[in-house]
């Protein structure tokens, strides 16, 4: 197979296995154009993608931006740090304006959950969901999926943890939909106020002990403590937090294997990791950052539909 | 005007005439057994048609005054029509809040005698704020036929209890909308699995079952007469049948919708699907389809919220909650309980009961307040052709069986095209 099943990118939910491995296996093809002296390709020449984003990012719109351009795509960045309803447009309004310019593919950062699934009923273009809310994240799930493989080979099998406030992340939801499809058996931990009550619905497990969780991994992917998204206290303070739920050094070396340590960033050095983990040599947090353009540049070919 | 019905079914509990075909006459709004020497204007062949009586939905946003744009006096009328329905129970939330005996009769004395009367709700707290006490004597005498402060409920306990106490003498029902407002919090849909792959906060179950304990408490210790206007869980269910075993003064209605769908319908984000409270799960769905057919729950009601496009056409969590349904009042109360009889108890005697209206009898010498219905034709719901001002409705372009064929009440008629 070499077609997506899928128009657009909103969820992992939503997209089947073969669309995954079709991906990862096109992002190997990408990782190694841009580790060239010329790290540019002219496949996307004739196509202009517009990149919305209704909500701070700077890493995933650098990302983003940089895989278009490796792809040698036309890009328009639109950005707005509050929502559009709050400036009095509608989203729609918006976007129909963005697309009325001849836009081809849309990528979105939105703070609403379900914002790209409205704009799929109501427009044409490609549409590639850079994070909405705390519902999806799919590029982040695979580029973390191709750095996982990347350092521990299939993931069928592996035992993949995630640790944080499940609650309000998409990277977590996302990467719960990616890693049971792969075939992963995947764990979450965190305070019980973080992690949604029927999630293990999910197909996955929780564990409230971090060192018990820490011990049953291979890798384990720690999530940022999203203050943003908090508009009731969910947990008591900061440093209750890192002392339970944080992951250091000591807690490390006291396994009897080393885990693969990821990081979707930005992190909170200190709280949620610390510093000498997130710099260890078991850290792949600055090869994911890279995989992402790589991944990123795959996910817009395949929509595109060159493949 | 005189009107002959020929060879209708008359599908009325109360009626001698209960599930017989005959022809009848309405002379002047009065039912009579038709003879030859009765002479009328128009004569209807109803051969395959049913009459049954008025309908009455007890929970509507009507818009007027304040929200026109969304729904006034006469779209609410001809949507009304459409559904089968006589008479509509307007909840509080216009602007201004209908809190004084001026606002009640600004609805009662604009719709009386019509086809389609308004029967106002009087707000139990001033704007729907919670916290001070509204007349609700005055508007109870006025022609108020019961108080809320839908679509919220009353935080204040004690607020809720004195509202329950005050009135008693008036024979007054406060109507508990059942929604624990902070504990929904921030939460868009049901809590359970959906609510997890949207990503979104769910709203428990709690928030209601914890709210009808309260309510169903505070009565128990008042005495006074309490009516739930939307059931919509299982553990709700299962309150409302022990208080009524105990004997205390409690209805309980639940919303058509929360019969029909089940909270996988939002799971692609559409709007339309969005209500407060939340469409739950297929378990819930059929507790309260069984708790409908024991009578439990009493009442079938559309929540008919009336929203502009503006409202509806944005992201999940912007969008106003509410269905806009009265006109397919019948059908989707048919649809839900495939009875008529349920039909009939459930939209025209029950909420009549609660009220102290007169319930309609299709009858020798009674005043016709009835519905010729099309029980077996499907028809298409069409946007287009609708009645109401607003389309936040999941039911367009959709089938629907059970037609509304014309409306008798107060000496008038109309059909509906």
């Amino acid at each position: 197979m070499s077609h997506l099943s899928t128009k657009h990118l909103i969820g992992i939910k939503d997209i089947t296995k073969s669309d995954i491995e079709l991906i990862l296996q096109t992002a190997s093809t990408f990782k190694e154009v841009i580790n060239r002296p010329i790290k540019k390709v002219p496949t996307l020449r004739d196509l202009t993608i517009a990149n919305l984003f209704f909500e701070n990012s700077t890493r995933t719109r650098t990302s983003f931006e940089l895989a278009q351009k490796r792809l040698s795509a036309d890009i328009v960045n639109f950005t707005s740090s509050s929502s559009s309803v709050k400036k009095g447009e509608t989203l729609l309004d918006t976007v129909n304006n963005i697309l009325a310019m001849k836009v081809d593919m849309v990528v979105m950062r939105h703070p609403s959950p379900g914002a790209p699934n409205f704009l799929a009923n109501h427009i044409e273009a490609n549409i590639l969901n850079a994070g909405d809310g705390t519902h999806e994240h799919p590029t982040q799930a695979l580029l973390d999926a191709y750095s996982m493989q990347e350092k521990i080979g299939d993931l069928k099998g592996k035992n993949i943890l995630i640790i944080g406030d499940i609650m309000h992340s998409r990277v977590a939801l996302s990467n719960i939909y990616c890693l049971t499809k792969l075939g992963a058996n995947v764990k979450l931990c965190g305070p019980p106020t973080l992690i949604p009550k029927y999630i293990t619905e999910l197909g996955v497990t929780i564990e409230y002990n971090i060192q018990k969780a820490l011990e049953w991994c291979d890798v384990a992917n720690v999530l940022r403590i999203q203050l943003e998204r908090q508009n009731i206290k969910l947990f008591p303070s900061i440093r209750e937090y890192a002392l339970y739920f944080g992951v250091n050094k000591k807690r490390l070396e006291s396994l009897n294997k080393p885990i693969v340590i990821m990081h979707p960033g930005p992190i909170n050095r200190g709280v949620e990791l610390t510093s000498d983990v997130a710099d260890s040599e078991h850290s792949i947090i600055l090869d994911q950052v890279e995989n992402g353009v790589a991944v990123r540049m795959a996910c817009m070919y395949l929509l595109a539909g060159k493949a | 005007m005189r009107y002959r019905l020929n060879n209708v079914e008359i599908i009325d509990p109360n009626s001698e005439w209960n599930r017989t075909r005959k022809d009848i006459c309405i002379i002047n709004g009065i039912i009579s057994e038709a003879k030859d020497s009765i002479e009328v204007d128009e004569v209807i062949q109803a051969d395959g048609l049913s009459l049954i009586p008025g309908l009455c939905e007890t929970y509507a946003s009507i818009g007027d005054p304040g929200y026109e744009y969304r729904e006034d006096l006469e779209s609410i009328a001809q949507a009304a029509l459409s559904g089968g329905v006589t008479a509509v129970c307007a909840i509080a939330n216009n602007h201004p809040v209908t809190q004084h005996k001026t606002h009640v009769e600004y609805l009662v004395n604009n719709t009386k005698g019509n086809l389609v009367e308004v029967w106002p709700i009087g707000a139990v707290t001033e704007d729907l704020k919670g916290y001070n006490p509204t007349e609700m004597m005055d508007m109870a005498y006025a022609g108020a036929v019961a108080f809320s402060d839908a679509p919220h409920s009353v935080e204040n306990s004690g607020v809720m209890m004195r509202a329950l106490q005050y009135a008693i003498p008036f024979d007054g029902v406060v109507i508990s909308s059942a929604y624990d407002e902070g504990l929904a919090g921030d939460g868009q849909v049901n809590e359970g699995v959906v609510s997890v792959n949207m990503g979104m906060k769910g709203i428990p179950h709690l928030v209601e079952s914890l709210r009808v304990y309260r309510d169903l408490q505070l009565l128990e210790y008042t005495g006074g007469k309490i009516h739930f206007s939307g059931i919509s869980t299982a553990s709700g269910v299962q309150q409302i049948k022990e208080a009524k075993a105990k004997g205390l003064k409690v209805t309980a209605a639940t919303y058509v919708h929360h019969l029909l769908l089940d909270d996988t319908q939002v799971e692609n984000f559409d709007t339309n699907y969005k209500v407060i409270p939340p469409l739950r799960t297929s378990e819930d769905v059929n507790a309260l389809k069984n708790a409908v057919q024991e009578g439990v729950i009493d009442i079938i009601s559309t929540q008919h919220t009336p929203l502009d496009t503006e409202a509806k056409r944005l992201e999940f969590e912007y969008a106003s909650p509410g269905m806009a349904n009265i006109e397919f009042a019948f059908s989707l109360a048919l649809k839900a309980t495939n009875s008529i009889e349920t039909v009939i108890q459930t939209m025209a005697i029950a909420p009549r009961k609660l009220f102290n209206k007169d319930i309609p009898i299709i009858s020798e010498g009674k005043q016709a307040n009835m519905v010729l219905v099309d029980l077996n034709t499907s028809y298409q719901v069409s946007l287009s052709s609708r009645k109401s001002k607003s389309a936040n409705s999941p039911y367009f372009g959709q089938e629907l069986k059970g037609k509304v064929v014309a409306v008798f009440n107060n000496g008038k008629m109309a059909k509906n095209g």
